[in-house]
C-alpha cells in the first residue's frame, strides 16, 4: 500500500511546541512515550517518527479504507533505523524508507514497483505535475474517493497515488 | 456556554492554521479540519491543545480521534464543561 509523507523542517520550525510533553503525547504510541520518557526527541528524531507514522496512516488508510482520523499514537514504530523502519497498526505491519536532509525529512511505505517522484521542490508540482495532468494525450485525472484517498484515472483505470506537500516541498508515489 | 459561542471559540483557534480561506468564511458544524479547511496534520495538534488551554479541559487521544469536524468538537468540549 501506498503512502508518503514530506516535513519541510524550516517549517517544522516554527512548530513551537513540538518539543513540550503535552504535544508529543499526542503524537507517540504509549509503548513509544514510555520508551523516550525522561529523554527529549532532538527536533530531526521527532519530526522522522511524525513523518514515517504519516506516511503509514496514508497506507494504512487505503487499505482499510478509513474515513479520515487524526490518530498519530495509534501507530507504533516498532523499528527504525536511519533509513529503514518499521511500523505497527491494527496488526499490520509496514516498511518505511525515509529520507532526511537538512531541510526536509521524506518518508515513504516500501512497496514493489513503486515510483517516488523526489523533486521535492513545490515549482515542480505547478510546472510538471500539474500540466501532465492537464495535457489532452495522456488524459489524466487526480480524484479522491469519498474518503478522501487520492486515485490517478486515465480512461478506465484507476491508480492509487500518494500526495505529500509541506512548505517548498512536495513529492508523489504511485 | 452557548453552542454559538463555542463555535466563535473553536473558529478564532483555528483561525492560524486553515489553508482554505474561503470554506474558513463560511465555517459550520459540517465543516472538516482536514478536507474543507486543509488544516495541516501537525496543526491538528495545535488545534488539540489549544482547545485544551482556551476551555481549561483535558482531551485524551481517543477523543482526539474523533475531533476532525467542528461539530464534533463541538460535541466533545460541551460534554467537558457541562
Amino acid at each position: 500500500m501506498l503512502g508518503n509523507d514530506v516535513v519541510d523542517l524550516t517549517l517544522a520550525k516554527h512548530q513551537t511546541r513540538w518539543n513540550t510533553a503535552s504535544f508529543q503525547e499526542k503524537v507517540l504510541h504509549p509503548v513509544e512515550t514510555e520508551k523516550f520518557k525522561n529523554k527529549v526527541l532532538s527536533f530531526t528524531a521527532f519530526w522522522k517518527i511524525w513523518s514515517i507514522k504519516e506516511s503509514v496512516y496514508k497506507a494504512h488508510q487505503r487499505e482499510k479504507n478509513h474515513l479520515p482520523k487524526f490518530n498519530p499514537f495509534h501507530f507504533l514504530v516498532e523499528e527504525i533505523s536511519e533509513k529503514r523502519s518499521r511500523v505497527c497498526v491494527e496488526g499490520l505491519q509496514y516498511e518505511v524508507l525515509s529520507y532526511v536532509s537538512s531541510n526536509l525529512i521524506y518518508s515513504f511505505t516500501k512497496g514493489e514497483n513503486v515510483y517516488s517522484f523526489q523533486n521535492f521542490e513545490i515549482e515542480a508540482k505547478n510546472s510538471l505535475f500539474i500540466p501532465d495532468l492537464k495535457r489532452s494525450d495522456i488524459n489524466l485525472k487526480l480524484s479522491k474517493n469519498q474518503n478522501g484517498i487520492p486515485f490517478l484515472n486515465q480512461q478506465n483505470k484507476s491508480v492509487p497515488i500518494s500526495l505529500t506537500h509541506h512548505g517548498k516541498y512536495f513529492a508523489y508515489l504511485y | 456556554m452557548k453552542k454559538e459561542d463555542i463555535i466563535e471559540q473553536l473558529k478564532q483557534i483555528v483561525k492560524p492554521y486553515i489553508q482554505n480561506q474561503s470554506a474558513f468564511e463560511n465555517l459550520s458544524a459540517e465543516t472538516n479540519f482536514i478536507s474543507d479547511l486543509e488544516i495541516n496534520s501537525a496543526h491538528l495538534v495545535d488545534v488539540i491543545l489549544d482547545v485544551e488551554d482556551k476551555f481549561d479541559i483535558r482531551i485524551e487521544n481517543e477523543e482526539m480521534e474523533q475531533m476532525t469536524s467542528v461539530g464534533a468538537s463541538l460535541e466533545i468540549i460541551q460534554k467537558k464543561i457541562e
